[in-house]
């Protein structure tokens, strides 16, 4: 499974205006890609802080209806690994944060991450008190993962482990200010 | 405390900020969070900002250093405007001799981030947190109050 699949299904099982907070890179790339829509946040910079954005949009959001959802990357997620603690301990039903494992900083040139000697991001989540927690192998069980977490009443965590492969797609070329109002726009 | 409209308070703590937190951890309208580190905190606080709230971030000024680069990639790049309050170290009565070189950068790391700042040093001036705080939300500009420690002398 490519992350290029993953994004592609999100996608697809999501309404329009339901948010995505993407991570900086190939991720934001590839979303773009896929399909450019105004409640994509496509986060340029700040490597890490998706899963920390994303729940400051889910507990925003708290009284109003549809899930937000995060598509980090194991690189971005061990960099602010107490993001999934914070998630844990005050536990957004609405929030969903897809971590996509290719065990490499695929957008720097594929240095291995420290998930190549086992470690598995989707137990620390649990552990972190994210109890629906679960990691997939295959584009099938992903999107059973993701419809089961779009019912859910507690925030989920779905491990999708991919290969390195990336299809080339262009840059995201939109101005942070325009990105910022559309997205509010949208999801307002 | 007064002020209307923030929300969510967003916390790394300081002993200065201690009684402060305490008065807020009762106050459930105002959403305390405590980000497990100062970057962290800024990156919640953008997502409520986009989710259509006026958050604040409170932290001392040692955790300005952990929050520069999430600052400038997403706060400036994005133009979302932030407010901290700061319990401000390192000052001339600093007890704790690791404070003093973070103390010493901290209004020039501020006004490098192009951060508008103010040091409040009587307790008397907390009044001003008010209008600070209005002009976050009507300029939409970042604001960052210096608290030190003549500011918590009650």
């Amino acid at each position: 499974m490519r992350r290029y699949d993953v994004i592609q299904s999100t996608v697809r099982l999501l309404g329009p205006s339901d948010p995505i907070i993407c991570n900086i890179g190939d991720p934001c790339m590839e979303l773009h890609d896929v399909r450019d829509r105004a409640a994509n946040f496509y986060m340029l910079g700040s490597l890490g802080l998706a899963s920390s954005i994303g729940l400051g949009v889910a507990l925003g959001r708290e009284k109003t209806k549809g899930k937000i959802v995060v598509i980090d990357g194991d690189g971005g997620v061990l960099m602010n690994l107490g993001s999934l603690a914070t998630i844990g301990r005050y536990c957004p039903e609405n929030l969903i944060v897809v971590i996509v494992d290719n065990q490499s900083y695929g957008s720097t040139g594929n240095q291995s991450t420290a998930t190549t000697s086992g470690i598995d991001l989707s137990a620390i989540a649990r552990d972190s008190g994210i109890t629906h927690s679960t990691g997939v192998n295959s584009i099938k069980a992903f999107e059973e993962a993701f419809q089961e977490a779009l019912t859910a009443t507690e925030p989920a965590v779905i491990l999708a482990r991919t290969n390195i492969e990336k299809p080339k797609v262009a840059r995201v070329e939109i101005p942070g200010p325009v990105l910022r109002d559309r997205f509010m726009e949208a999801i307002r | 405390m007064r002020v209307r409209n923030i929300r969510p308070c967003i916390a790394v703590p300081c002993k200065s900020l201690a009684i402060l937190l305490q008065r807020l951890e009762l106050l459930p309208e105002r959403r305390l969070l405590y980000p497990a580190r100062e970057e962290e905190g800024v990156g919640i606080a953008a997502g409520a900002f986009l989710a259509g709230q006026y958050p604040v971030l409170l932290c001392q000024n040692s955790g300005l250093g952990n929050l520069v680069n999430a600052y400038c990639s997403l706060n400036q790049f994005f133009d979302i405007p932030l407010f901290f309050l700061i319990s401000f170290r390192g000052t001339a009565d600093e007890p704790v001799a690791a404070q003093k070189p973070m103390g010493a950068i901290t209004k020039e790391l501020l006004s490098l981030l192009r951060i508008e700042w103010h040091v409040l040093d009587a307790p008397e001036q907390a009044e001003r947190i008010e209008n600070y705080f209005s002009d976050y939300v009507e300029q939409r500009r970042s604001k960052a109050l210096l608290l030190p420690p003549s500011f918590w002398r009650a």
